[in-house]
């Protein structure tokens, strides 16, 4: 997948994204393409797939616009709308997005506080495998999203997986609250 | 009026170095994003005095801010990591003493709170 460079904010895709229309959302021009000249704007005029609709969407909303602590972000709303309607579905082409921008971590990062906003329920063990993904992730920006996801899902089973990774993390400040999440879910759970 | 301190809330990993950062510099979005954002919607009523509004800042303030804060940061000075739980427990704290409406909480937030309460 080439990657887009969104220098515009598309309305209809979040007009579509606060309503949760995405799945049925209509053919999306794409601006750029980095790897075309900025001159040869390429314009897809037949209608994407769901499945490219969805991870357009995702990665658009995700570019214009950041991830804030107490706000919640469109890109969280489509996921969760979509996960509604089709849990399996859905998840799998979440981590399949994911995957494709794991190397991008500002992507990465996105993603993961995204998935680690919804409930447990809603992303069960899709949620999980993208999380355990993460924290060894070389960015720290990714890995402390993966931590934040599995605090806020919690459980013996979140508490497993950091106790497994909390050698590896190097930074010390992230592994002092990687500590910190372990001592509060362990006496939660 | 002196400012004895200000507190912000920071992405911590946004002040992290990185290659292409080098040593001493600061990514532009560790001080463009949620660390500006800023609105005085304080819910509790006796702190909303003290809020500063951080929008008005010229380009000049917010490198300084942010050198200033860059060093602290990274001396691993000045600023504190709360988990959820910690979160939690203050607002509880908040909530138990009337310093804090559950009303004034999101829909999400103040369900936590109720369950932890």
């Amino acid at each position: 997948m080439s990657e887009l460079i969104s220098t515009t904010v598309s309305a209809e895709i979040k007009t579509s994204a606060s309503e949760g229309l995405l799945l049925s959302h209509p053919p999306v021009s794409l601006k750029t393409s980095r790897s075309a000249p900025a001159s040869t704007d390429l314009l897809i005029n037949q209608p994407l797939d769901p499945q490219a609709q969805f991870s357009m969407a995702i990665l658009r909303l995700l570019e214009v616009e950041p991830i804030d602590d107490g706000y919640s972000h469109p890109a969280e709303e489509v996921m969760e709308n979509a996960l509604k309607k089709d849990k399996t579905l859905t998840s799998a082409w979440i981590e399949g997005i994911y995957l494709e921008n794991f190397k991008r971590p500002a992507m990465a990062t996105g993603i993961l506080r995204c998935v680690g906003r919804l409930k447990n329920s809603l992303v069960e063990s899709s949620g999980r495998n993208m999380a355990r993904r993460g924290l060894s992730h070389p960015d720290v920006e990714v890995r402390e999203a993966a931590i934040r996801a599995l605090e806020t899902w919690g459980g013996q089973e979140s508490v497993e997986t950091l106790k497994a990774f909390i050698d590896n993390e190097p930074v010390f400040w992230l592994k002092n609250y990687l500590t910190q999440v372990i001592t509060d879910l362990s006496k939660w759970h | 009026m002196a400012l004895n301190f200000l507190a912000r809330k920071i992405s911590r990993a946004k002040w992290e170095p990185t290659p292409y950062t080098g040593p001493e510099g600061i990514r532009a979005d560790a001080i463009t994003g949620s660390c500006l954002r800023t609105q005085n919607d304080t819910i509790i009523e006796n702190l909303r005095g003290r809020h500063v509004d951080l929008i008005n800042l010229t380009m000049t303030q917010i490198i300084f801010l942010a050198t200033d804060s860059a060093v602290k940061i990274r001396q691993n000075a000045g600023f504190y990591l709360f988990t959820k739980r910690a979160v939690l427990e203050k607002l509880r704290t908040a909530v138990n003493s009337g310093r804090l409406t559950l009303d004034g909480l999101n829909d999400k937030v103040k369900l936590e709170v109720l369950n932890s309460l």
